[in-house]
């Protein structure tokens, strides 16, 4: 029953909750994160092979994990860093731009 | 955030992290890590040094970093070409992954430490 | 000697975007400035060139390049089929066209903007070009984010929270294509998309149909199909006019793209083609109806992309020869002349300063842009001569079945004369009198003039000519989407159909006069039309994947 793959899918869904509700743009962006890191742990469980060992190539492996999704998930790890990191830099300049971080209040001036 | 025990701290544990971005890097090939996983300790180094000792410092070298990081991307596509000069499919296993490695790490430092300044600057009192 | 053609495509636009990000620290005074631009300029026509000329190529047989060296179906390869051939070739002629209009057009950015144009370049060419779906996944992702980047260098006072909107809607999506990814792995231990579609209908109905929604749910926020469209209007709405083009042209096809590449690994699910073609009817409604309120030039243009999305997805949803045809050429013919209008819309903006368009008035002064925005907006209505009728013909040819579907895409077709013409009265018929003088604007500089004509000029040839374009690159494409050469036989210029589209002109000129009558009452329901906000967007679209995956369920 707890196995990665379902707490992967728990942090996602605990994440996009967190993105439903919350009205801070900070706590959005760490909900996001929240919700890739979930998405992370369900790939990285997927290889998970019962009583398997690390897949690097040193010494006697008989039965390695499944290296694939790990690969996926480091390029994975990159393109959030990138994400991340624009979404907050957007954050500190709505905050320097309207001095309110709350999503709400946020008024533009429609045409 | 500049007080003297944070200063302090940050003198005691700089060479550690240092040595162990460094560490991560070069054995990248082998065992876990690799070029982003180092480059991204060593960034973590530089934002604790920014962080504890102040911005009027690093100010100076931040143009250098914006070479260093599109520098840094022109060298890998430049040495992952080499192996297009002997023929090969590009990126072919030909023993060149710890440079890439290296390259990827310098890149990784650079773009992470600027990501950090530039968002950095906005709090600041202007001057 | 191995074929290095797909590669050059895409490294082409990362080496210059490479270079440019170099000398950035170098170009101190204004005239070195001017280097950038020069530099992407040939970085983007290069591929479209190098496109043109494989052309004898791809009809013939798929260009493949694998990465390193490893066989298929372990490599990583880069594929040209005939079926992504369109689509690069579409793309490059959009984001060429659309940089040659942003060359005057930019306010001092110092090369940030071309840095950023070259990069989102590159992702789009990668995500035509990639064989493995985590490959797409990755490019996607390039040319996402640099579009939220594009998005914020717009118009300052609303970009903002419209890029935010969108950074938050387009991650999860991201979030949900990876997820899908992640159980089509999982069950079937291949990522290969030729090697993929031979397991997939061996699947488990229930696996299929959750892998289904996650993909589904991925490609319907990028493809802004409703009840999953609303970051679209804000942030076409507020990025700079050339971004605008390439991104309603090209960034919201690469849903579809995706959705095509994924749907012909062969889901046997029941359901599909009645989901897509009531979301298709609903995207076309809505967008239509929407648009009829609204008066600001660009958000208009926007909430119509979402119209012609609907009646791509009716094509694409039918699944039978004649309706990928027709929905794969209404891409195209959308691509140009939504990219068209959005480069006027720009050179209106340009001149004017304003979106508004009661404020605009320009009357006769400014030709070109006249002329290529009728010939723009004669495509989009479908009439006969140009782009529009042809495709248009093609979709309703393919849903002659379901008569309650054909009758909904005829009265969008009203609505879209009735906001075609709106614009046109408003912003061209009507001139603008400031202290009783009449304005008079310059036109538009020769680097936005000619884009725009070669546009306009691509409207008209794709409409006189529609055989020579469908034997082609369309049906080649259409063939290796549902498999087999089946007879396509549309009938065009038959004089009933010019009868039709004209009493459609007729009636859209005179729900128009409606319009312009009540304009107080049209005023009032658009400021009362709030807006959601970021936190119920994304409970409006959880529930609408709920809803459907209900509906799946129920069916099976």
């Amino acid at each position: 029953m707890i196995n990665g793959m379902n707490i992967g899918i728990i942090m996602f869904l605990v994440g996009l909750f967190g993105m439903m509700t919350n009205k801070n743009i900070i706590k959005i962006i760490m909900s996001l994160t929240v919700a890739e890191n979930g998405v992370l742990v369900f790939f990285i469980s997927l290889g998970y092979v019962i009583g398997g060992q690390s897949p690097i190539i040193t010494g006697d492996v008989t039965n390695p994990v499944d290296p694939l999704p790990q690969a996926m998930m480091i390029t994975m790890i990159v393109i959030n860093l990138c994400l991340t990191a624009l979404a907050l830099t957007i954050a500190a300049w709505i905050y320097h731009k309207y001095h309110t971080l709350n999503v709400e209040d946020i008024i533009d001036d429609r045409l | 955030m500049t007080s003297t025990i944070v200063r302090t701290t940050t003198r005691v544990m700089l060479p550690f992290i240092i040595v162990f971005g460094i560490y991560v890097i070069a054995y990248g090939h082998i065992s876990p890590g690799g070029g982003f996983q180092g480059g991204m300790i060593l960034a973590g180094a530089a934002i604790l040094l920014i962080l504890s000792y102040g911005f009027d410092k690093p100010a100076r070298f931040m143009s250098h970093l914006q070479s260093l990081e599109s520098g840094g991307v022109l060298l890998f596509i430049f040495i992952g070409s080499i192996t297009l000069l002997l023929w090969l499919p590009y990126l072919a296993d030909l023993g060149i992954i710890p440079i890439l490695n290296i390259i990827v790490a310098v890149k990784v430092f650079a773009g992470v430490t600027l990501i950090y300044v530039f968002i950095a600057r906005w709090e600041l009192p202007h001057d | 000697m191995i074929d290095y053609e797909p590669v050059l495509i895409v490294i082409t636009p990362v080496i210059a975007a490479s270079i440019i990000s170099f000398l950035l620290p170098f170009l101190k005074t204004e005239k070195l400035q001017e280097i950038p631009k020069y530099i992407a300029l040939t970085a983007l026509a290069l591929p479209l060139f190098y496109l043109i000329y494989l052309a004898p190529q791809i009809s013939s047989s798929a260009l493949e390049y694998r990465m390193g060296g490893w066989t298929a179906p372990y490599a990583i390869n880069l594929v040209i089929d005939s079926f992504s051939y369109i689509f690069l070739l579409t793309a490059s002629l959009i984001t060429t066209l659309a940089f040659v209009f942003s060359m005057r057009d930019e306010k001092k950015s110092k090369g940030k903007f071309s840095f950023f144009f070259l990069l989102m370049v590159a992702g789009i060419y990668g995500v035509f070009l990639s064989g493995d779906l985590f490959n797409i996944y990755v490019f996607f992702e390039l040319c996402v984010i640099t579009s939220y980047i594009l998005v914020t260098l717009g118009d300052q006072t609303r970009s903002l929270k419209a890029a935010f909107t969108y950074l938050i809607l387009g991650s999860i999506a991201s979030l949900f294509f990876l997820i899908g990814i992640g159980l089509l792995y999982l069950n079937t231990g291949a990522l290969n998309i030729a090697h993929l579609s031979s397991l997939v209908s061996r699947l488990d109905t229930t696996v299929q149909i959750v892998v289904f929604i996650f993909l589904f749910g991925a490609v319907a926020v990028k493809a802004a199909i409703p009840p999953f469209h609303t970051w679209l209007v804000d942030a076409h709405s507020t990025a700079p006019s050339s971004v605008s083009a390439v991104l309603s042209g090209i960034t919201v096809k690469i849903g579809l793209y995706i959705f095509l590449r994924v749907f012909s690994l062969g889901f046997g699910l029941q359901g599909i083609t009645n989901l897509l073609l009531v979301l298709g009817v609903c995207a076309a409604l809505g967008g239509v109806l929407f648009a009829i309120f609204e008066y600001d030039i660009k958000r208009l243009l926007a909430y119509h992309t979402i119209s012609q999305m609907g009646f791509i997805v009716v094509g694409l949803g039918t699944f039978t020869a004649i309706g990928v045809a027709g929905g794969i050429y209404h891409i195209v013919n959308h691509a140009v002349f939504k990219g068209l209008l959005f480069l006027c819309a720009g050179s209106i903006i340009y001149r004017t300063g304003t979106k508004d368009i009661r404020k605009h008035g320009i009357g006769t002064t400014m030709p070109i842009t006249l002329l290529t925005y009728l010939i723009a907006a004669f495509a989009i209505s479908g009439i006969t001569p140009f782009s529009g009728s042809v495709s248009k013909s093609m979709i309703e040819a393919s849903i002659s079945n379901y008569r309650l579907v054909g009758f909904l895409l005829t009265v969008t077709c009203i609505g879209t004369v009735t906001t075609f013409s709106k614009i046109l009265y408003y912003s061209f018929i009507k001139t603008l009198k400031k202290d009783g003088v009449k304005q008079r604007f310059q036109e538009v500089p020769f680097g936005m003039q000619l884009s725009m004509t070669i546009l306009a000029f691509f409207c008209i040839v794709l409409g006189v000519l529609p055989h020579l374009w469908l034997d082609t690159v369309i049906v080649p494409a259409t063939s290796s989407i549902t498999g087999g050469y089946s007879q396509i036989s549309p009938q065009f210029f038959e004089p009933l159909g010019i009868v039709k589209e004209w009493i459609l002109v007729g009636l859209g000129i005179l729900f128009l006069l409606v319009v312009i009558k009540q304009r107080e009452n049209v005023d009032k329901i658009r400021r009362k039309i709030k807006e959601l906000h970021l936190n119920l967007k994304i409970v409006l679209m959880m529930g609408a994947l709920t809803v459907i995956f209900l509906f799946f369920r129920v069916l099976h």
